[in-house]
């Protein structure tokens, strides 16, 4: 199990790798973009599907919990960081020129214009995406 | 200093503490949550799950082919 379980992220590490060298290299609004981000996503729906089927299988499936509460205080922080981003995207979404209130799209264009830029942006949200799966995976192991 | 000078520095003290709440939750587990336990908690529910990953989709799409 572990042997297999050490296969798969290196499988994931790779293959995260190889989209990421591949993303660098596209355009938005070209088929290469298209099917690089395609791919990810399909990999993530499959990824997210074959968890929730197995949870489902697991002992105790149907009791839904998080594992130990934690005092609400203790996300507010999170909380307060998440509200504070969407006003500030919403603000600056609403008020133009674009030049002078720059979204986190537009700040993201301008990193995206080099190629390494471009690479930092697709990691950061290919881990993300795997903060998600791992979230859910964890959720599979701490249900009773 | 400029609009656009006030608005990156605003990105950029939320940026720090995005990265300061993550610090924070490594040493102080008890006083802020991990990314990994605040993201469980949202998708311990249905909608929370549907949610996330959509947006994460949505995201994607968003800033690499469209």
């Amino acid at each position: 199990v572990v042997l297999s379980r050490q296969v798969a992220v290196v499988a994931a590490i790779t293959g995260a790798c190889g989209l990421t060298a591949a993303a660098s290299f596209t355009t938005p609004f070209t088929f290469g973009a298209d099917l690089i981000v395609a791919v990810t996503l399909v990999v993530m729906l499959v990824a997210q599907v074959v968890v929730e089927i197995l949870s489902r299988r697991g002992p105790g499936a149907s009791d839904v919990t998080t594992g130990p509460s934690r005092k609400f205080r203790s996300y507010f922080a999170w909380i307060v960081v998440f509200g504070a981003f969407t006003a500030l995207e919403l603000f600056t979404y609403f008020e133009h020129p674009r030049g002078a209130y720059p979204t986190f799209s537009s700040l993201s264009d301008e990193l995206s214009a080099s190629q390494g830029g471009k690479a930092l942006l697709f990691v950061a949200w290919l881990c993300l995406g795997w903060l998600f799966l791992s979230a859910s995976v964890r959720k599979r192991r701490t249900d009773p | 200093m400029s609009t656009r000078d006030l608005i990156l520095a605003v990105w950029t003290v939320l940026g720090v503490c995005v990265v300061g709440c993550g610090v924070l939750s490594v040493l102080r587990p008890a006083a802020v949550v991990t990314p990994r336990v605040a993201v469980g908690a949202l998708m311990s529910s249905w909608p929370g799950r549907v949610f996330l990953v959509l947006g994460w989709m949505w995201l994607g799409w968003h800033l690499f082919a469209r």
